[in-house]
């Protein structure tokens, strides 16, 4: 079997795609698998010799199209050859893990017996082969609240589970890089990665030489390690410059993704932003610190390895949006960049106290009272696997178990839900349930504010009222199909999911819809459109469904009649 | 006022008006270093167009190393043309060079049709562009597919494409076109494109938005 999985954007997102590729390793031993990357991706390929390597050279590709010298058709042609050569392949199964219109188009292009992912027909019909890769577009790309991590999605839309515990060989090339650094470490090490690829994801450099000082002065037995890609040599010099003047001594080490990956093996701890290394870091099982700002979004992209730390902003704008610069940082008057104000929220002392913890191996007691500490100002997770086989970044500040049950509970109602195990004959509702309470377990909690079971009871009930408010509004809905009355119509829908919108996530998209639709003053409905509302309103009562049977069989549990 | 002379090597060379077509010194050796930095592959899928036939040193180079290679020469002197026809009639053999006088001949040739339907570059000898720079510059733009009349002539050499009418985005002819083109098309004009092409335009327009 023949397998292509399309990863077209930067490096961190194919390693993100790790654990999917090692999951069909591991269930389809036969299979060839092939990796198709841009360009800039290139240097991943000596870590992963299990898979056959094809690139895009999206920047030559872009060239072509827009630089008057170069051919019209130029790209056409370069890009027509890649495809075909890749159609010389057949492959079984082509999965697209990019959630772009590029990608998608791609995809459509080669050829495959089977696509997962997002692809686009030629009437413009986007198609997704999973309803993971569904999800991933419909509410993670909307902006859904703690959305699944990318690398479960990945691996559960090409249906199997993530395998959560694998090791990868550092590359020869690698080991030959990092062989004038060995002296380095010799000592205890902690590597740094201070750079990111976006200025809003960067801590600020006087904040670095700080907590790089406060950490020397914890722990005078480490090495300090500024480590990079070769081009950001020249930033990090100054960095290292300004360790120095507060007395610091740090080593600089700029290297390939096969060197870093080598230096991670033997490093004792990383601190990092939202970079490639993070996630190098998991694969080589170096216990890694994220400094998670800016749009920097660790549920979706967080260090997919257990017992790592994140630590983010408490301020209610982080994550911010992608696209869109941070909008409350202006330039100081010298115009040089200011560093976001949830970067100014995580303090060095914090950094240099959990760096001196993680050092002296499992202290988690002393983190939960360090994050309770910083709660006014940071947001600590410790990551780890749910008994349900997600990955999910454990709070390490107290909750009630109304909190850690709801999100249980919401996690394993999606995940249900995007397996379709409600469509199963015996779905597996008594597993699910007590992986939720063996979770809730291992959470920290506040004094709770009423008893477990009033606290179901209460739950079914409005799940009860959410349902039967979802037929009448699906009914009320199926009436669209008309002109006669829309208006009045849609005025009913809207209200009704007003009411709702604190129920499901999904709801809130749906709304979006109608709100859009009502704002243009709309009559005339697309059907395409209309049918996938109608979808979506579907979707919704089958996870208030869901969501129900879990209930009850959780009241099952707590009275025992399991 | 045209000469022509022999370089210090003995070889006879080109001089027109002030400008020397090749080095008085050894042109087969700056030949050899010409074809030499154009980093040809010699791939049966490289075409090449050469701007100025210069005193044909170069060309003869050029064919002596890649004798399967799909080129053709424009050469906007005729002098210069007639005096490479004469001094290489064999090594240059078959090879299509054309002048002013048959440019529509030369535009619809079978090898330029060939050429201009794959993937293909233009290399520039220095030496006669700056003899006529605005003829080739012309001619580049053509050929390329830069100019609308090019890309008309572009879209008739593919399958699919033939159908398409290239519309001008502004009312400014001198505008070159660039793949925005493809935006303004009906979805009848699209449809006669295969499954692999049209969707290698749709991917290929989302990475210049």
């Amino acid at each position: 079997m023949k397998i292509l999985v399309i990863s077209a954007l930067r490096a961190g997102d194919v390693l993100l795609s790790l654990p999917m590729l090692m999951s069909l390793k591991k269930n389809i031993p036969e299979g060839k698998i092939h990796l198709l990357v841009n360009q800039e991706a290139s240097g991943l390929a000596p870590l992963l010799p299990f898979v056959e390597w094809h690139f895009i050279e999206r920047r030559e590709l872009q060239a072509g199209l827009g630089e008057y010298e170069v051919p019209f058709f130029n790209s056409f042609h370069q890009l027509g050859r890649l495809v075909d050569q890749l159609n010389g392949e057949s492959f079984d199964l082509l999965i697209n893990v990019t959630q772009t219109r590029f990608s998608a188009w791609l995809t459509s292009a080669i050829k495959g017996s089977h696509k997962v992912g997002l692809t686009i027909d030629r009437n413009n019909l986007c198609r997704y082969g999973s309803p993971w890769f569904r999800y991933l577009n419909d509410y993670v790309a909307e902006g859904g609240q703690s959305p699944f991590h990318l690398s479960d999605i990945f691996s559960y839309g090409a249906g199997f589970p993530p395998v959560h515990d694998f090791q990868l060989n550092a590359a020869p090339e690698g080991e030959l890089e990092i062989l004038p650094h060995l002296n380095l470490l010799e000592k205890p090490t902690v590597l740094i990665q201070a750079l990111t690829s976006d200025s809003k994801k960067n801590w600020d450099f006087n904040r670095w030489a700080e907590a790089l000082r406060d950490i020397r002065l914890l722990n005078p037995q480490i090495n300090l390690v500024l480590l990079g890609a070769p081009f950001e040599r020249e930033s990090l010099k100054t960095l290292a410059s300004m360790c120095e003047d507060l007395g610091v001594a740090v080593s600089l080490v700029t290297c390939s993704f096969s060197g870093a990956f080598s230096l991670l093996k033997r490093a004792q701890l990383l601190i990092s932003g939202d970079t490639s290394i993070k996630h190098l870091a998991s694969i080589a099982s170096c216990p890694t610190i994220e400094l998670s700002m800016g749009s920097s979004h660790f549920y979706k992209t967080g260090v997919y390895r257990p017992n790592n730390i994140i630590v983010q902003s408490a301020l209610a704008c982080a994550p911010c949006s992608h696209s869109n610069p941070c909008r409350f940082a202006f330039p100081a008057p010298d115009q040089s960049p200011i560093s976001p104000p949830c970067g100014d929220e995580i303090s060095p002392e914090l950094v240099a106290t959990l760096v001196t913890q993680m050092l002296r191996g499992d202290a988690s007691l002393n983190l939960k009272e360090l994050a309770e500490e910083f709660r006014s100002e940071v947001l600590i997770y410790q990551t780890q696997f749910s008994p349900s086989g997600y990955w999910w970044p454990q709070p390490l500040f107290s909750q009630s178990v109304e909190e850690v049950l709801a999100r249980s509970l919401e996690k394993s109602t999606w995940k249900m839900f995007l397996n379709r195990d409600h469509f199963q004959l015996v779905a597996q509702y008594g597993t699910e349930v007590r992986n939720i309470l063996l979770a809730v377990k291992s959470a920290s909690f506040a004094n709770s504010t009423k008893d477990l079971m009033t606290w179901l009871i209460d739950l079914e009930k409005a799940e009860q009222c959410s349902i039967r408010e979802m037929e009448s509004l699906q009914a009320l809905s199926r009436r669209l199909n008309s002109r006669d009355q829309a208006k009045a119509i849609l005025k009913g829908l809207i209200a009704g999911l007003k009411n709702q919108i604190n129920q499901d996530e999904n709801e809130r998209l749906v709304l979006s819809h109608f709100l859009a639709w009502d704002s243009e003053d709309k009559v005339k409905f697309e059907m395409p459109e209309l049918r996938h509302i109608q979808d979506k309103m579907k979707e919704i009562k089958d996870k208030h469904q869901i969501r129900l049977k879990l209930i009850r069989t959780m009241q099952c549990e707590q009275q025992g009649w399991i | 006022m045209i000469d022509e002379i022999f370089s210090q090597s003995g070889n006879r060379i080109l001089k027109i008006g002030s400008n020397y077509l090749c080095s008085r010194m050894d042109p087969r050796k700056e030949a050899r270093v010409w074809v030499d930095a154009q980093k040809i592959t010699g791939s049966f899928n490289e075409g090449i167009i050469i701007f100025g036939a210069g005193a044909g040193y170069h060309l003869v180079e050029l064919r002596r190393r890649f004798p399967l290679l799909n080129w053709v020469v424009f050469e906007s002197q005729m002098r210069s043309y007639r005096f490479v026809q004469q001094l290489f009639p064999l090594e240059l053999f078959e090879i299509p060079i054309f002048s002013p006088d048959d440019l529509p001949l030369g535009l619809s040739h079978s090898v330029v049709s060939k050429i201009l339907s794959g993937q293909f570059r233009i290399i520039i000898h220095s030496s006669s562009y700056q003899l006529n720079p605005d003829w080739y510059d012309k001619l580049k733009s053509y050929l390329l597919g830069r100019s609308y009349e090019g890309l008309q002539r572009h879209f008739h050499l593919r399958k699919g494409f033939a159908e398409m009418k290239v519309l001008c985005l502004s009312d400014n002819r001198e505008d070159h076109p660039s793949w925005k083109i493809f935006d303004r098309m009906q979805t009848s004009e699209l449809a006669h494109l295969l499954d692999r092409d049209y969707f290698l335009v749709k991917a290929l327009r989302e990475l210049i938005r």
